[in-house]
């Protein structure tokens, strides 16, 4: 039985064909060809909910006395995407202690001036503690003044500026223009954000793409001959000029379908008397044009080989599972 | 988890926690490929429980073994996907490169 397997395997790896369209810094368009929708589908969710990142978590707020609330600003701060590689860390479950392997430490202290115009803050001023928090527990006990490092927030046993990934690139949010908040004159803003690793399943904040969709090729198929007057006026009627005019022959003009990709479905060249019988409007039903728009942390090209990677993931776990 | 017969091994129902429609219909696709397979399907009991149950029926084999094989297929297809997209995109950057250096 393992002979008929093979033979699925081998058509498929035949079969299958990744072309770029587009690759930038930002975002990526690619076609994957000859994969079924439920392979494609599994991609999709995995690269919008599955895939970790880092962002705000904790908020610390030593002082608001700006018009935003506390947790309308602590809102704002976990949808801040942050540029930095979420497989250098671990992620954290409630009884850890926040060290240096899962936890990133940052700070916002802005003050506008009193008499001064009012001013704004944005993402800039994010500022990353590599040391870890500054800010000092609360402890019971009278006698601190013998001990010798008081305690706080985290516990850092190592400066994550060691690490030769950040010693040269400090972590940052991905834009520094991003508004936070708005502050009048003698208004104040002093906190400590923790920003730990999750996934876009528990809050779309952890999610690393903007956005991350498919549509199937569309397949334009001409069921009969369109020739002369009829063909100039399907030209004219698509909005985005799939079709076009080709001579055959001693002045006469044929229509055929030259750019089905661009074809947005909006079945205006079917619209009118008997336009069905000469165009067929389908979609390829295993050529898919993925586009994944990612936020920063990592680049679009390494999201998708992620999200594969998470697929084989749960494969192998329910293999354990069963074995 | 599997319910199934412990006298008739070739049909069963596995129930698999924290999962969804992600992994449930790639795994649906790939058991209906093998042809040892008679019946597959997957249902979620409830939208808000992470579970999804898995039904295999084949023409005789372990329905464990058979979804085990498919698990094993479906692994098989993302390395190549991977390797393919890879390899794709690295041609796409020489071809870039390519380009950029003959305009200069």
């Amino acid at each position: 039985m393992g002979v008929d397997n093979s033979f699925r395997l081998d058509d498929f790896r035949k079969n299958l064909r990744v072309e770029v369209v587009r690759l930038t810094e930002d975002d990526i368009e690619f076609d994957l060809i000859g994969i079924d929708a439920s392979l494609a589908n599994a991609f999709r969710r995995i690269l919008i909910a599955e895939l970790p990142t880092m962002a705000i978590e904790k908020v610390l707020i030593a002082n608001n006395t700006s018009v935003i609330q506390d947790e309308v600003l602590a809102h704002r701060l976990g949808l801040i995407p942050l540029q930095v590689d979420p497989r250098l860390f671990e992620y954290i479950s409630e009884n850890d202690i926040p060290n240096e392997k899962n936890t990133i430490v940052f700070k916002l202290h802005a003050r506008c001036e009193k008499g001064g115009p009012r001013s704004t803050v944005k993402s800039d001023e994010l500022k990353w503690l590599p040391n870890g928090s500054e800010f000092l527990l609360a402890t019971e006990n009278s006698a601190s003044n013998t001990a010798s490092k008081q305690k706080t927030y985290t516990s850092f046993s190592s400066s994550q500026d060691s690490l030769p990934e950040f010693s040269n690139n400090p972590i940052a949010p991905k834009y520094p223009d991003i508004i936070i908040a708005k502050l009048g004159p003698g208004q104040e803003i002093e906190l400590e954000a923790h920003a730990v690793k999750g996934m876009g399943k528990t809050h779309a904040k952890w999610s690393p793409v903007a956005t991350a969709w498919y549509r199937m090729l569309p397949e334009v198929v001409l069921l009969q001959e369109v020739k002369g007057v009829k063909a100039e006026e399907l030209v004219n009627k698509c909005p985005v000029k799939v079709f076009d005019i080709e001579d055959i022959g001693k002045g006469g003009k044929r229509a055929n379908v030259a750019r089905p990709r661009s074809c947005t479905l909006c079945r205006e060249c079917i619209r009118g008397d008997e336009w069905e019988k000469f165009v067929a409007l389908r979609r390829v039903k295993d050529h898919f044009i993925f586009t994944v728009e990612s936020t920063g942390a990592l680049p679009p090209e390494v999201l998708f080989t992620e999200a594969v990677k998470i697929l084989e993931d749960k494969c192998e776990r329910v293999i354990t599972e069963l074995s | 988890m599997e319910h199934g017969s412990y006298q008739d091994q070739s049909k069963a129902t596995f129930s698999l926690t924290d999962e969804d429609h992600t992994l449930a219909n790639s795994l649906r696709f790939t058991l209906n490929q093998d042809p040892r397979v008679t019946f597959c399907g997957y249902s979620i009991p409830h939208p808000s429980d992470a579970r999804v149950n898995i039904r295999v029926q084949t023409t005789g084999d372990a329905a464990r073994e058979v979804l085990k094989d498919s698990c094993q297929d479906l692994m098989l297809m993302c390395q190549h996907v991977r390797s393919t997209f890879d390899q794709a995109v690295l041609d796409f950057k020489n071809q870039k490169n390519l380009e950029a250096v003959n305009i200069k």
